[in-house]
């Protein structure tokens, strides 16, 4: 056996190196990864066309219900790509990871609050329709856009009433406050990393600054009044 | 059978109307000065860091009464309270005779990040009554107090008793909890030491987006499309134009004195629950034992009723009123009926006392 071969055998078992007729751990992930994309992208189309078969007004839930099924899918599948950072630099992956992580979750928050914001306009719709032409409609005639848009506005209001007194909304309003707050906690200290990087001061050095005068004035009015 | 009448040419020439109108009123907007803040004569008559007491100069002969000191909430600016000649409260106190004080807050900045409620109840609010009462040697003032600045009132008042003669509060929230209060339901899950920390100072543009979602139709495109309906009179759209200002003109709060006012108040509910201590002192309102005039709005969206009114419940006090005012929580401090009403109602009640 000459020193090539040895050096052969001997990276075939490296996770991240490939060969001729083997693969490696990573090559590995990543074929399993599209491998599973393209199955999750059939299931996708199946999806579809199985709604475009059905007539128009058909209810929704089984495509709501499979699009999370895939969605989740999917989801699962990208965890398995994750790498915990490492190294020199792991400290600024991994701020900027909690910065993409906190950025989908207000998207996710936003995008929630959206549903619920969709749902009370539908409310509002069919609140309207009701007013004008239900079985217990009353009043006079609406001839006017503006007496229309008045009459939404009060329906619009009372369905945004009602949803927004439900523990769902609180919940979902809560997430989303939760959700920027967090992000915008992430922006700051990516800011103040750069910020000290160029020898700038920063929010958090002006804070302490600020936090040490008022104790100090605290301090100073106290002895004064002794 | 339905109540939909509406012909669509006329529904066109509806259309065309109001884009005219709109079009004439944001042309009659922009000729219009910006709006002053406050409109009866004052002076400074004390400071404290950004803290300003005014002195509202008299307009009528001295009903003899101790003076009034008006403390406004932190979230908007005091001038709502003398917006113009015919919408002021202050305005009408004086036309009584009586001697009008206003506390204004100013902008919290960056450096006013680390006051307390403790610096607001007691060293500022306190500072400015105890000017008062040194400067024109009175030995108590009648407070008034406003919206949130009714809640730092009551706060002040229970813990220090002996410099407040009469108590008014104005649309003041005092149990955070009750079923209607959509704010309280909001923000008790949130973590507010946390938004503080990632905030600072809470912008005054993140409160008025709240606000405004209280309400968000009525609020956002019924109001401004009445812009239509004034598009042809000057006063009313310099009205409108004075009144934007003032809801939109919101204060920063400084950041600990928010927490604090979050958490205790309103996730915690400690004015009714008890266990509310302000800069090492305990707030009792079992302590505050002088007169009382609880002053609501019944359409009050903000502060309702049932928000307010557990306070006689609350108070050592067995001289309390309640006043209900027939409109909304602006609508206390800016319509026709307010001006006649409320300063009639302030200054008998206080002859009284």
């Amino acid at each position: 056996m000459n020193i090539s071969d040895t050096f052969g055998d001997g990276i075939r078992d490296i996770p991240f190196a490939s060969h001729a007729d083997t693969e490696s751990e990573a090559v590995r992930r990543i074929r399993d990864f599209g491998e599973d994309y393209l199955g999750i992208t059939r299931e996708l189309w199946k999806l579809v066309e199985s709604q475009l078969s059905q007539e128009a007004g058909t209810p929704s839930q089984t495509l709501e219900k499979g699009l999370d099924q895939l969605r989740n899918a999917l989801k699962e599948k990208f965890v398995r790509l994750y790498v915990p950072a490492f190294g020199p630099l792991h400290a600024q992956q991994a701020a900027t990871e909690r910065l993409m992580s906190t950025t989908l979750r207000w998207q996710r928050a936003a995008a929630r609050v959206s549903e619920l914001l969709s749902a009370v306009a539908a409310d509002a719709v069919a609140r309207l329709v009701a007013v004008l032409s239900g079985p217990d409609a009353s009043g006079p005639p609406v001839t006017s856009l503006r007496q229309l848009h008045d009459l939404w506005v009060e329906c619009g209001e009372q369905a945004y009433a009602t949803a927004a007194h439900s523990e769902d909304f609180a919940a979902a309003q809560t997430e989303l406050l939760t959700a920027m707050v967090e992000m915008r906690f992430e922006q700051r200290r990516q800011i103040e990393e750069w910020a000290r990087a160029f020898n700038l001061p920063t929010r958090a050095e002006v804070d302490a600054i600020h936090r040490r005068l008022h104790e100090l004035a605290r301090l100073l009015r106290e002895a004064q009044k002794r | 059978m339905t109540r939909l009448a509406i012909d669509a040419m006329q529904a066109a020439g509806e259309i065309a109307d109001f884009s005219r109108r709109m079009a004439a009123g944001a042309l009659a907007l922009a000729t219009l000065e910006a709006p002053a803040e406050g409109c009866s004569a004052r002076d400074i008559v004390h400071r404290e860091d950004g803290i300003v007491l005014y002195r509202y100069r008299p307009q009528a002969a001295s009903a003899g009464l101790p003076p009034v000191v008006i403390c406004y909430a932190l979230v908007n600016r005091p001038y709502m309270m003398d917006l113009q000649p015919d919408r002021s409260l202050i305005r009408g106190l004086l036309a009584r005779g009586l001697d009008v004080y206003l506390i204004d807050w100013g902008y919290p900045g960056a450096a006013d990040r680390f006051l307390e409620l403790d610096d607001y109840v007691n060293r500022y609010l306190g500072g400015c009554i105890d000017h008062v009462r040194h400067t024109l040697g009175v030995p108590a003032v009648n407070l008034l107090g406003v919206c949130q600045g009714g809640t730092l009132a009551l706060c002040h008042a229970a813990l220090h008793p002996e410099g407040v003669r009469n108590l008014i509060t104005m649309v003041t929230p005092v149990d955070f909890h009750t079923p209607e209060n959509l704010l309280s339901k909001w923000i008790r899950g949130v973590d507010v030491d946390r938004m503080v920390e990632a905030f600072g100072n809470i912008p005054g543009e993140l409160l008025n987006a709240t606000f405004l979602s209280l309400m968000p139709l009525r609020l956002t495109s019924q109001k401004y499309a009445g812009i239509a309906d004034i598009a042809d009179d000057p006063a009313a759209l310099a009205n409108f134009l004075r009144m934007e200002n003032c809801i939109f003109d919101s204060p920063d709060q400084a950041g600990a004195a928010f927490a604090q006012f979050i958490r205790w108040f309103f996730q915690e509910n400690r004015l009714v629950l008890g266990g509310l201590m302000i800069g090492g002192g305990r707030v009792d309102l079992r302590q505050l034992d002088c007169p009382v005039l609880n002053i609501h709005a019944a359409q009050d969206h903000l502060v309702p009723p049932s928000a307010t009114l557990p306070l006689r419940g609350l108070i050592g006090s067995h001289d309390y009123t309640s006043f209900e005012f027939d409109g909304g929580h602006i609508g206390i401090y800016v319509s026709a009926r307010a001006q006649e009403i409320l300063p009639r109602t302030i200054a008998e009640w206080l002859e009284k006392r």
